[in-house]
């Protein structure tokens, strides 16, 4: 578990989240990390996404601060509507994008009507 | 039924609407209602900006997350760094439903006044993992220069 003091300087990256016919797609900008810096892991109904992002060695005087520091963590709850066995993930640009497979339950089923 | 008394309608209060319209117009000053940007042509969203100075060079660096190369433009003119481009929609809206849309999608521009003294010909630029970072080198006679003095 990471530490209150920890958490703080950790930064929540923009997010998309929508759903497809059969998974849910997340896309998660994360500007500065790159796939070695990249961990998601699923630990029971949690969904958590870290990133560590590639420390900038220049050095020299701040004109304009606007970027903000820190790495980025995200927490996520699924449910049992996502099939944990079939999760997809790609990083491209700074941009995480997760594909959460639908378990079969929950996809929508054609029922097939035979006439006799 | 019952009779009722009728009520002359009220003369207009002119006074009471002066007094309004000063309320409406003080309040428009208070409030906060221009989109904040640095610039006067940037957009309301405009990327996150880093400019890091040291002896020799600028470092400016910029979050561009999701963009190609080909979708920025970097153009420096009269002193001023003007970065610009357009972040396109990655296209799929066949989506059933949104949970949650925080990503902004479109044009943005932003202007950075620089300093004189940078050698334009040498401004290097490289994208990578959605971080566009610009090197701006300075021209010798603007370095700071170190003359030691030696004495005997």
């Amino acid at each position: 578990m990471k530490n209150i003091e920890d958490k703080r300087d950790l930064r929540r990256s923009r997010c998309d989240i929508r759903e497809e016919t059969d998974s849910i797609i997340m896309r998660l900008e994360m500007p500065g990390v790159n796939k070695s810096g990249l961990n998601i892991n699923i630990e029971g109904d949690k969904l958590i996404i870290d990133g560590q992002r590639i420390e900038d060695t220049k050095k020299g005087d701040w004109l304009v601060h606007e970027i903000r520091p820190g790495n980025f963590s995200m927490e996520y709850t699924i449910d049992k509507t996502i099939d944990r066995g079939n999760i997809e993930a790609a990083l491209s640009q700074g941009v995480l994008t997760l594909t959460l497979g639908l378990s079969e339950s929950v996809k929508p089923r054609k029922i097939e009507v035979i006439s006799k | 039924m019952e009779l009722m008394k009728r009520t002359p309608r009220k003369a207009p209060d002119t006074w009471n609407n002066l007094l309004s319209l000063q309320q409406e117009i003080n309040s428009l000053f208070e409030n906060d209602f221009f989109p904040a940007s640095d610039g006067l042509f940037d957009r309301n969203y405009s990327p996150a900006v880093d400019v890091i100075e040291n002896p020799d060079e600028y470092l400016v660096s910029c979050e561009l997350p999701g963009m190609a190369e080909a979708d920025i433009d970097v153009q420096v003119a009269d002193n001023v760094l003007t970065i610009k481009g357009e972040k396109k929609d990655d296209g799929v809206d066949t989506g059933k439903r949104w949970y949650k849309r925080e990503t902004w999608y479109g044009s943005f521009q932003r202007t950075i006044p620089l300093p004189s003294g940078i050698e334009s010909d040498k401004i290097r630029g490289e994208l990578e993992n959605g971080i566009l970072r610009l090197t701006l080198p300075k021209r010798e006679e603007v370095k700071p220069k170190q003359i030691s003095v030696k004495v005997k």
